[in-house]
């Protein structure tokens, strides 16, 4: 116990670099602290909170149980945030700390650490306010699996501890399978530390066995508990849920390389060009210290090899994911690219490349590595602040459009207070890019830049937010065969888009909204498709 | 860098740090309200929008103003940070200060002397355009460098290369605004009344030391001057100087005005405030001329005094457009004259004197304080209630039957909204713009801040209203039946041009201008 105790017990440097990093990010984040302001998945759990099973639908089945057992479920201002920051910078100094067992000088430990929890992957994180906390949990809880993965190699409890590890991971996958990153590099890092210290490759295997054992059995047993949610009707079939077959796997290996790779350099929103230049900087003169080592040619390429697992680590998700070319959001471009993935490997692997270089480097490198330490904590911060700045500023553009939608709705004559409407909303506003400025080389960005708060999908939640009485049922199909007349000519023959006049239609039943003129086009499409009889 | 900041006397000590760290924080809870809310002025809305850019400072010959602003932030008008970044550089540049005019080092003198400065409700007049904040405050501490380092020329043997600083640190500022000279003339003054007062200095030493100082402004004003002539600078009237036939009547009126600055109020500027302030530089004059060893002593310190009220009103001596009373350009003078005379209390050394200085340092900085949050909270409705009207406009295009989303407008906005002397309860003689009436709502910036929340307006920034447009029957409807804002025909759509009239005066100036435009034209 003593020993566990000993592990979480932390200095006082470890105290410095943790609360420096909390107050990083608090300062990067703090317009989203003090404005409360959430995405487009919010609207019901800022109101009800999210239930225990809230995730089953997608096979997310631990995905809210420390939100429930710590905040019963509900969704605050600061405190998701707040403690969600507290967790995961906690986690980044066990990791380094604890789990690496890197050390440096106390006041680059500081800024290393820094740096790290203030890189901007997180932003992304930061969109959803209901998933927020429980996603800043999950490296914490990664760390611990991680731990107990390492202390099986050294002890004699080895099943024991490679159970433990086993489970951690199995509850994680079950909350964020994407977040199984943080895992996958934390290990190919181990196995580039453990491989320079002792070369022996059948001790290193048992040592790598609990990490290799524990994360194929527990993405098994996801596949297993995925397929028994869907045979027990919990879960639904969901494009983020199908894994690749073992061929897939093998045939993706050279791409999800190279996506890796691209992702060094490729300037992103809130990523521009000075941040990937000072990031990939460290990371491939950590592969040349790294492959400098090599003493024989064997030993050359078995580092090239765990370069290479480094890499694959990195994007470990879009590797082992079903690729569906059909779907946006599982197609490897831009599934590779996804900023809330890469949240769960580029700062474990940014943090370890920074302590690495500081052990290996000669005085001046060092000094080096904490000037570009420094700049990037100001980038981040900066960039961080810009991201706040767009998301608070374009959630407040987007809200004006519901509330004005709302009035209009329940200003025009037809409508009937008491009635419970289908509102079909079609076409989306999304605003907050009216605030971002593009940078010529950035790509991808849609959940930073571009997703709306108000997804057509989801009308029941948004308008039935703000109005004294709800007014809004779930559903928003329309019966094509009880469509009334009036609906038929408004489709037909006036509909314009918002916010003009005739965009807006409202009956005893239905209320139709064409936000945009690509929705509008949409509704026209979809009702000149229909057979005759319902015309 | 630690050899070099140890060699110019500038290493900091714990006693520096604390006293930096808490005045830091002192001046950020007084404008927090302003930090916590992200308001903006009229000219930044675009900004906030977009960024800035190096250039965008050049067409009023401010080549300078935005190099920070780019190198720190790319351009970019930030939340929080904004105000950070301002209030650090602004501390450090009143710590120098501090060292500057050898202020006796005690973590409380420090901290008074800082914290009073920095609070000061001028300082509110730099937080109304968002863009210029970080910039405008930084000049403090560049021009207090320049000031500090010129002061070691002269026992330096690196003079050429300390004066090649000093004279960049006069130069960028200067770039950036150039009534930034009125601190370099309160700096000098002021270090020439503590130097010869206080540190017993003779008028021949002082001359030896501070010739430098004079030399490097002079040699950075130049450089300035001659700057303009490669920048494409428009002709603004912020550029015009005063005509040498001009300078004597000049320099009356900037006399009057360096006494008058005592007595006149402004907003949130009050009379008991400048009473106070009135009660401390007298004092401090008195303790002054007590502490003198002899009258001519005491006569020559008093010069010194009255130099250093007077270069308070160097920009206003200089420039062409009436400055006085002007709180932003004060912000660099009049601010700095009260600075100057808590600083004398504190220096002078006597218990008496640096009980006077606690004991107004501790009633003025709760002042300041209590100043600067009213202005915060009437700042915060005016801009929500500009905002919401704007919201309000912008739904009342968008409900016009004329109205086609997306379709490229032009615009017309006669009059602006403004809204925050309805918040505000006091009384003074001369108003501000920045501080008080500015609207947010700008009938010339009405373009960005139609298209700033909504996505279906679209305004063509380009092509103003024409004489072409006026049509008999626009000009019979904005003759005898428009009315201003809220009226249903203050917001028209002719044709491609958005017309909003927001009060009677703008319809009045409309009315005039259609009235021109049609004896005009030929027909």
């Amino acid at each position: 116990m003593q020993k566990i105790l000993d592990l979480f017990t932390l200095s006082k440097n470890e105290r410095t670099m943790w609360l420096c990093s909390v107050l990083c990010l608090v300062l990067g984040f703090s317009p989203l602290l003090f404005n409360f302001v959430w995405g487009n998945h919010d609207w019901q759990p800022i109101v009800f909170g999210n239930s225990l099973t809230g995730g089953l639908v997608e096979g997310r089945f631990s995905q809210y149980a420390v939100q429930t057992f710590l905040l019963g479920g509900k969704v605050f201002p600061i405190i998701n945030i707040l403690l969600g920051f507290i967790i995961y910078t906690l986690s980044l100094v066990l990791l380094i700390h604890r789990f690496f067992e890197l050390k440096t000088s106390d006041t680059a430990g500081i800024i290393f650490v820094t740096a790290t929890a203030s890189v901007p992957f997180i932003i992304e994180i930061l969109y959803f306010h209901f998933i927020v906390f429980n996603m800043l949990i999950w490296p914490f809880v990664l760390v611990l699996s991680l731990l107990a993965a390492k202390k099986a190699g050294e002890s004699s409890h080895y099943i024991g501890y490679t159970l433990f590890c086993l489970s951690l991971l199995f509850i994680v996958l079950g909350g964020y399978p994407a977040a199984g990153n943080l895992f996958a590099i934390a290990t190919s890092c181990q196995l580039a530390l453990s491989y320079n210290k002792t070369p022996d490759i059948k001790k290193l295997f048992w040592k790598m066995l609990p990490y290799a054992i524990s994360i194929i059995i527990a993405f098994i047993g996801l596949k297993y508990s995925f397929r028994w949610f869907k045979a027990a009707g919990y879960m639904k079939d969901m494009y983020n849920t199908e894994e690749a077959t073992m061929w897939e796997i093998i045939s993706k290996t050279p791409t999800i390389i190279r996506n890796s790779l691209i992702s060094f350099i490729q300037p992103q929103p809130y990523f521009p060009v000075i941040f990937k230049v000072l990031t990939s900087l460290v990371f491939f003169t950590f592969f040349v210290k790294y492959l400098k080592k090599s003493k024989t040619i064997i030993d050359g390429v078995l580092r090239f090899i765990i370069i290479a697992a480094i890499l694959l680590s990195l994007k470990f998700a879009a590797w082992i994911v079903h690729e569906d070319p059909e779907n946006f959001f599982v197609q490897h471009d831009p599934a590779s690219y996804m900023v809330r993935a890469d949240f769960f490997s580029f700062p474990c692997f940014l943090l370890f490349c920074l302590f690495y270089l500081s052990q290996e480097c000669n005085h001046l490198r060092k000094n080096i590595l904490i000037a570009f330490s420094i700049s990037l904590i100001w980038i981040s911060t900066f960039q961080n602040l810009s991201f706040a700045k767009t998301f608070v500023l374009g959630f407040r553009a987007e809200d004006k459009v519901i509330n004005r939608v709302i009035d209009r709705i329940q200003q025009n004559p037809n409508f009937l207070l008491g009635v419970d409407y289908i509102i079909v909303q079609t076409g989306e506003i999304p605003l907050r890019s009216k605030y971002h400025t593009v940078n010529p080389w950035e790509k991808y960005g849609y959940y930073t830049t571009v997703i709306p708060y108000t997804r057509h999908w989801l009308a029941h939640e948004f308008y039935n937010f703000y109005p004294p009485e709800p007014f809004v049922k779930k559903g928003n199909n329309i019966d094509p065969s009880q469509m009334p007349p009036a609906l038929i000519t408004f489709i037909s023959k006036k509909v314009q888009s918002w916010p003009n006049e005739n965009s807006i239609y409202v009956d005893n039943n239905y209320a139709i909204i064409a936000l945009s003129p690509k929705g509008r086009e949409m509704m026209i499409e979809q009702f000149n498709a229909l057979p005759d009889k319902f015309k | 860098m630690k050899k070099l900041l140890k060699t110019l006397s500038l290493l900091p000590d714990k006693q520096d740090f604390k006293a930096f760290f808490i005045s830091f924080a002192l001046i950020n809870f007084a404008f927090l309200h302003h930090t916590a809310s992200y308001l903006w002025g009229n000219h930044d809305v675009k900004f906030i929008r977009n960024r800035l850019f190096l250039d965008s400072g050049f067409f009023e010959g401010r080549f300078t103003q935005f190099i920070t602003q780019n190198f720190l932030l790319m351009g970019q008008i930030l939340p929080i940070l904004n105000n950070l970044i301002s209030f650090f550089a602004f501390t450090l540049g009143l710590w120098l200060l501090a060292k500057y005019w050898n202020i006796k080092k005690t973590t409380l003198n420090y901290v008074l002397f800082i914290s009073f400065l920095g609070t000061e409700p001028y300082t509110l007049s730099w937080l109304y355009f968002s863009l210029q904040t970080i910039s405008c405050l930084q000049w403090v501490f560049f021009a207090v460098l320049g000031l500090y380092l010129s002061a070691l020329i002269y026992q330096s043997k690196y003079k050429f290369l300390l004066s090649f600083c000093a004279i960049l640190c006069f130069y960028l500022p200067l770039g950036g605004y150039p009534p930034i000279i009125n601190t370099f003339g309160v700096g000098l003054c002021g270090k020439l009344a503590v130097s010869y007062l206080i540190e017993h200095k003779t008028l021949k030493e002082l001359g030896a030391i501070h010739k430098y100082t004079i030399a490097n402004i002079i040699i950075a004003c130049l450089l300035f001057k001659l700057s303009l002539h490669f920048i494409p600078v428009d002709n603004i009237y912020n550029l015009k100087t005063t005509d040498l036939s001009q300078l004597t009547a000049k320099l009356v009126s900037a006399l009057w005005f360096s006494l008058n600055q005592f007595s006149v109020t402004l907003p949130f500027m009050e009379y008991k405030y400048k009473l106070i302030l009135a009660a401390m530089s007298v004092t401090s004059v008195i303790c002054a001329l007590l502490t003198s060893a002899s009258a001519k002593r005491a006569g020559i310190t008093v010069f010194f005094i009255i130099c250093t009220i007077c270069a308070s009103q160097t920009t206003t001596f200089l420039a062409v457009s009436p400055t006085e009373f002007v709180p932003r350009i004060d912000f660099y003078g009049t601010g700095f004259v009260y600075g100057f005379f808590l600083a004398f209390l504190l220096t002078i050394g006597a218990k008496i004197t640096e009980s006077l200085a606690l004991l107004f340092a501790l009633i003025l900085i709760p002042v300041n304080i209590i100043n600067d949050y009213r202005a915060q909270w009437v700042w915060k409705q005016g801009f929500d209630s500009e905002l919401e009207i704007l919201e309000k406009v912008v739904e009342r295009i968008e409900n016009l039957p004329e109205f086609v989303p997306h379709k490229s407008y032009r615009l017309y906005v006669a009059g602006d909204i403004i809204m925050r002397p309805q918040f505000y309860t006091g009384t003074f003689r001369h108003s501000d713009p920045f501080l008080l009436s500015y609207p947010y709502l700008a009938m010339w910036q009405g373009a960005n801040l139609v298209e700033f929340f909504p996505s279906s307006v679209n305004i063509n920034h380009d092509t103003p209203l024409l004489p072409t447009d006026i049509t008999p029957e626009v000009y019979d409807f904005y003759t005898t039946q428009a009315r201003p804002w809220p009226h249903p025909t203050s917001v028209r759509i002719i044709n491609d041009v958005i017309i909003i009239i927001y009060n009677n005066y703008g319809l009045e100036d409309f009315k005039h201008k259609l009235r021109q435009v049609r004896q005009l034209s030929p027909d």
